[in-house]
């Protein structure tokens, strides 16, 4: 199991935020800690997240494909 | 201008054509804006007929199909649809109605969250609360639906955004943002030339056909590759679609109901070369004896795939005709010992054997599937296309009809949705009117959706039907039978629905045969005569599909029709291990 610190840009709207917590939810991945700003249009969310980590990867590749989100990092 | 009269416009420009639905007093701005356009809405009995529909016209026309439905129960019944679209990442836009913003949250009269209900499924979805970005919105969502893997997109529309005045159309800004289109990226060059090398060295290579290869047009170089490489060629359901399976190349589906030779192809390969397949357990089996014994290259357009379900040796993000066409160049300069031909030839011979066993078979007390699938495809025009619903018969589909041309097989894969094949048929004819269009479907399943048939009638959309009719749901009464020592439980149909007058109901011509020969004389007359019918062929509700895997072994396990593995072993060489 790996702790994983992501940091997503999204779209402002609730769509994008509901989107990005069931993609999680379908990679079966546990969410330790997150945060939410919205900021000019934006929405950065700071996930903490634990999971194996090719369900992180997983994760990261789906989201970066989806149109909801401007742009996913991993931090730590 | 109305905010609707400028999506019909932007619809129109866009090149939609068709849309199908039904109106509600959620969506009637947006009916009202289509009644002075060009676009043709077609009136469902259900919208899940039309969300069908709209999928069937999307495979046909490789764009997205657009179904319509009010706020609350009409804007639900599309869910199925939509995950089904999803599931076989099939382009559509659907356009609900919604409750006027003011209500929004009171559980207003036919209030219902679609855009939550939809949104685990959909690439996109979001109600649209700003009129001023309603064209924006469609075409992104338009967009959205085609670019990389395709799939479902949802807006939802309250009325009163509908009809607010927007000004002018010209002003309305239309620019598709690019996180809408998410385009394939030129294939990893030093990923090619790795796979390249595992290509060289191998022995035996398998060409495993995804849906994604239909969607990227890649039916020529996969076959080019294939015989380069004297490779089998194998599909999965829904790639059977994307090639000529009359090609020396071509085994056929693999997987759960796969053709004999073609899971045979996979346990005997050294390297399996994946083309727009997410590897679903019915495809390939337990992922760790898929990987085991062999390197898998997994090319896919949808970057998550790759790793999801098989760890592949050499991943690559890309649309498979890009990817497949650069590997065949970085081939073309290597030097290589050429594959033996005799693998694939030998495969074949066994798919003959099983082919000869099969329809060497007596019947018993009524028709042989199998071979009511041989007569149609006798019958039918190379272009013409099949749909099916699902159970036993889309079973014997996939194992018996050979797919001539791409885009000529259309079938709820992923999904599984019983009641698919009668209204995505009607969607194919609408796309293209000058092909015949029949589809295939079980009693179970076409009692699902049937009043289509109404549809079809009004509409012109002349579609044939032949219903493989055992009275039961086939395939889960195969699995009682195999699985849980035969206690039979809800599956035989008992009642006394006379599928014939429920046709003539509708305006349908009904026929009942009793013979190949009277199937074979009745499609040749609807085919000539490019007509609806539906003809009820009975058919013995102990057929099993065969072969068979059990769900959660590996290819290896298969069930064998009784009495042909014997066979096998004396008349082929076989190469599984």
């Amino acid at each position: 199991m790996l702790r994983k610190r992501l940091v997503v840009q999204l779209s402002e709207s609730y769509e994008s935020v509901m989107k990005l917590l069931l993609l999680a939810k379908q990679g079966r991945l546990t969410l330790k800690e997150a945060s939410l700003k919205a900021n000019d249009g934006v929405i950065i969310a700071d996930l903490v997240f634990e999971g194996p980590p090719e369900k992180i990867q997983w994760f990261m590749l789906k989201t970066s494909g989806s149109p909801y989100v401007l742009e996913c990092k991993k931090i730590e | 201008m109305k905010a609707s009269d400028a999506l019909v416009r932007k619809m129109e420009d866009l090149g939609v054509e068709i849309v199908f639905g039904i109106p509600g007093g959620a969506n009637l701005p947006l009916y009202d804006s289509l009644y002075d356009s060009n676009i043709r809405s077609v009136l469902t009995k259900h919208e899940q007929h039309a969300v069908h529909a709209a999928e069937g016209y999307a495979r046909v026309k490789k764009r997205p199909g657009i179904a319509l439905a009010t706020s609350g129960p009409g804007a639900t019944n599309l869910v199925t649809g939509l995950v089904n679209a999803a599931m076989d990442s099939a382009p559509l836009v659907a356009l609900t109605g919604q409750v006027v913003r003011s209500f929004m949250g009171t559980d207003a009269f036919q209030e219902a969250d679609i855009v939550d209900v939809a949104l685990p499924h959909v690439k996109y979805a979001t109600v649209v609360l700003d009129s001023s970005k309603l064209v924006k919105e469609f075409v992104s969502a338009y967009k959205c639906a085609m670019s990389g893997r395709p799939g479902p997109t949802l807006l939802d529309l309250p009325r009163d955004v509908q009809q607010e005045d927007i000004g002018e159309f010209e002003g309305i800004d239309e620019t598709v943002e690019p996180r809408f289109l998410k385009q394939s990226l030129p294939p990893d060059e030093i990923l090619l030339e790795k796979a390249a090398e595992f290509i060289v060295e191998a022995k035996r290579v398998c060409i495993l056909v995804g849906g994604g290869a239909y969607y990227s047009d890649a039916s020529k170089e996969i076959l080019k590759l294939a015989e380069i490489l004297n490779a089998a060629v194998i599909t999965t359901t829904p790639g059977k679609t994307a090639v000529d399976e009359s090609h020396p190349n071509v085994l056929g589906v693999v997987g759960m109901h796969g053709r004999f030779e073609s899971n045979l192809a996979v346990i005997d390969s050294d390297l399996v070369l994946c083309l727009g397949t997410r590897l679903s357990d019915r495809a390939i089996g337990p992922p760790s004896e898929f990987k085991k014994s062999r390197r898998i290259i997994h090319i896919d357009v949808d970057a998550s795939e790759i790793g999801k379900n098989v760890i592949p040796d050499v991943g690559i993000s890309c649309d498979a005709k890009l990817a497949l066409s650069r590997l065949i160049d970085i081939l073309s300069t290597k030097r290589f010992s050429p594959k033996d031909p005799g693998w694939v030839l030998g495969l074949k011979e066994i798919g003959r054997s099983f082919d000869e066993y099969m329809f060497g078979q007596a019947d018993r007390s009524r028709l042989s599937s199998w071979k009511i699938v041989k007569v149609i495809r006798d019958e039918l025009p190379r272009s013409a296309i099949v749909t099916t619903g699902v159970g036993q018969h889309q079973m014997w589909a996939q194992l018996y009809f050979k797919v001539l041309e791409p885009g000529t097989f259309i079938t709820s894969a992923g999904l599984g949705t019983m009641g698919f094949g009668l209204p995505a048929a009607m969607g194919a004819k609408a796309a293209a009117p000058d092909r015949i269009v029949l589809n295939m479907d079980g009693d179970g399943s076409f009692l699902m959706t049937c009043q289509a048939l109404g549809t079809i009638v009004e509409y012109d959309f002349p579609v044939i039907t032949v219903v493989f009719d055992n009275r039961a749901l086939g395939m889960v009464r195969q699995w009682q039978d195999l699985f849980y020592k035969k206690r039979f439980k809800d599956v035989d149909i008992e009642d006394r629905t006379n599928l014939i007058k429920l046709a003539e109901a509708f305006g349908v011509e009904g026929l009942f045969v009793n013979s190949y020969e009277e199937l074979r004389i009745a499609l040749r007359r609807a085919i000539r005569n490019d007509e609806a019918i539906v003809i009820d062929v009975p058919i013995d509700k102990d057929e099993k599909v065969f072969p068979m895997v059990p769900p959660g072994k590996w290819l290896a396990d298969v069930i064998l029709p009784p009495g042909f593995s014997n066979n096998v072993e004396e008349t082929a060489s076989s190469p599984a291990k």
